[in-house]
C-alpha cells in the first residue's frame, strides 16, 4: 500500500551532514557535518540544534552508544575517531583507525564497534569500553560501511572502489568471503531473521539483496538516482534508501522488493535513520545542510506533491547563466555555448 | 563542462582538491548557492543536463554511464 509522509521539519545543522544517529534518553539527534568539521546535536522535541561539538576532520558517520553514553564520529581525514560525551558534550578522547575512516556500525551485544576504513581498506575492530583495538582486518579498496549479523557471526564490510563486500568472521576477525555487488557500493543493512542483507550501489543505481547463506546477490532491487544511503525499519519490514541523485528516499518492501513510497526530502540526501522512539525518518541532506524529520501520516496531513521541475525543462530552452570559473574566479555565461553541443555536469566534491 | 554545487562560501579549494584527485581538465564553474541547479529543478547529484545546439534541453538526470552514453548518441544523431 502507498505510503504518505509529511515533513516536520528541516533543521539546518551545517555543512554537508552525512551521518546521523538517535539518543532516545535524551531526545536528540547527533549529525555528522563533514564540511563543518562538527557534531551537530539536534533537539527532536525543539526541531533545533542546541550544540556543535568540533570534532576531527570531515566527519562522516556518527553512532551513539546508550550505556557509556558516548557518540563516536568517523573522522575521515584525520583518520581517527572523535569520542564525544553525550552528557558535557565535549571530546573524551580520539582514537586513531585505519586510514579515511567512514563507515561505523556498533554490536552492543558484544560491546565492539567496527570501522570501515575506505583508504586503507581496513575494518577496525574496537572494544566499545575500553577503546581499545581489537582487530584491524584485511577487506577491499573503498572499505566503507559495515553491518552485522550476530545471528551468523558475520559483519560485513561494504568496499566501494572495490564495489564488493566482505564477510568477516566476529569471532576471530578473520576475513571468510566475499561478494561482489554494483558500483560504487556504500551503505548495508541486514535482516538477520531472513537470513538477508541490503546493498546500495550508487553508480549501478540499485540495491542488491544477498542471500547470507549462500552469500550471493539473489536480486537487484529499483531505487532512485544514486542511491547512497540505506536504513533497515524497526519493523524489518522496509528499508529506507536515499536517493543522492533526485533528492528522495525510497521506501523498499523486505517481503517482495518493491519500491511502496517515495519521499521528497531535501537536496544531495545521505545518512538515515528511522528514530525507534516514535518512528519518524531522520535524513541528513548534504546538499541543504539539514536533517529533515519526516513522518508517516493516514489521511489528509501529507506534504503537497512537490512539481518535478527537472522532468519539464526536457525540450525548453536552457535558462541562462553567469557564473565564476573555478580556475580564473572570471564571470562565464551560457553565451559562450551557444550553437554548441554540450553536457552541464552538476556535481558536489563531497 | 562541469557546474559545482552546495559547496558553501569556500568551495574552490574542495573542488580543487576534487579537480586534482580525479584528473579532471573540463571547465569548472561555481554555483556555491545552489541557486541555478535550484532554477533547473535539480535536487541531487550527479545530475546530467544534455544541450543541443539550439540551447535546447534534450535530456536530463542520466547517472548511469550506460544512460549517458545513450543520451549523448542521441544528442549527437540529431545533428
Amino acid at each position: 500500500m502507498p505510503i504518505t509522509t509529511r515533513t516536520v521539519a528541516a533543521v539546518p545543522v551545517g555543512l554537508d551532514p552525512e551521518g546521523t544517529a538517535v539518543d532516545i534518553r535524551r531526545r536528540r539527534a547527533y549529525v555528522a557535518c563533514s564540511r563543518s568539521d562538527t557534531l551537530a546535536v539536534v533537539d527532536l522535541d525543539a526541531a533545533a540544534v542546541v550544540a556543535h561539538v568540533a570534532v576531527g576532520a570531515e566527519p562522516i558517520d556518527v553512532v551513539f552508544d546508550e550505556r557509556t553514553g558516548r557518540i563516536f564520529t568517523a573522522d575521515a581525514h584525520a583518520d581517527a575517531l572523535s569520542v564525544v560525551d553525550a552528557e558535557t558534550l565535549t571530546v573524551e578522547t580520539q582514537v586513531s583507525v585505519g586510514a579515511y575512516p567512514s563507515g561505523l556500525t556498533l554490536d552492543t551485544d558484544e560491546r565492539r564497534l567496527y570501522c570501515g576504513n575506505s583508504m586503507g581498506s581496513t575494518m577496525s575492530v574496537l572494544d566499545l569500553d575500553t577503546l581499545e583495538t581489537l582487530a584491524v582486518v584485511d577487506a577491499e579498496p573503498g572499505a566503507g560501511a559495515v553491518a552485522v549479523d550476530s545471528t551468523r557471526r558475520l559483519a560485513l564490510c561494504v568496499n566501494f572502489i572495490a564495489a564488493s563486500v566482505t564477510f568477516i568472521d566476529i569471532d576471530t576477525f578473520e576475513p571468510t568471503g566475499r561478494v561482489e555487488v554494483g558500483q560504487g557500493a556504500c551503505a548495508v543493512g541486514v535482516v538477520p531473521e531472513r537470513g538477508e542483507a541490503f546493498v546500495v550501489n550508487s553508480l549501478a543505481g540499485t540495491v542488491a539483496r544477498i542471500d547470507l547463506e549462500s552469500r550471493t546477490v539473489v536480486e537487484e532491487l529499483t531505487a532512485g538516482s544514486a542511491p547512497v544511503g540505506l536504513t533497515v525499519g524497526p519493523l524489518h519490514d522496509r528499508v529506507y534508501v536515499t536517493n543522492r541523485g533526485d533528492g528522495t528516499v525510497s521506501v523498499l518492501s523486505v517481503v517482495d522488493g518493491s519500491e511502496c513510497g517515495r519521499i521528497i526530502v531535501g537536496e544531495g540526501p545521505g545518512g538515515v535513520v528511522v528514530n525507534p522512539d516514535d518512528g519518524r525518518l531522520l535524513v541528513a541532506n548534504a546538499g541543504s545542510g539539514t536533517l529533515e524529520i519526516v513522518e508517516e501520516v493516514q489521511g489528509g496531513a501529507a506534504d503537497a506533491p512537490t512539481e518535478d521541475l527537472l522532468a519539464g525543462l526536457v525540450g525548453r530552452r536552457l535558462p541562462a547563466f553567469a557564473l565564476p570559473d573555478h580556475h580564473t574566479g572570471g564571470q562565464r555565461t551560457s553565451l559562450e555555448w551557444a550553437e554548441r553541443r554540450y553536457i552541464l555536469n552538476f556535481f558536489a566534491s563531497w | 563542462m562541469l557546474i559545482s554545487v552546495w559547496e558553501g562560501s569556500e568551495a574552490r579549494p574542495e573542488v580543487e582538491r576534487f579537480r586534482e584527485m580525479w584528473g579532471i581538465g573540463a571547465t569548472i564553474l561555481l554555483d556555491e548557492s545552489g541557486d541555478y541547479a535550484r532554477e533547473l529543478g535539480i535536487r541531487g547529484v550527479p545530475t546530467n543536463v544534455l544541450v543541443d545546439a539550439d540551447g535546447v534541453v534534450r535530456d536530463v538526470g542520466l547517472v548511469r554511464l550506460d544512460e549517458l552514453h545513450a543520451a549523448v548518441d542521441r544528442l549527437t544523431a540529431g545533428r
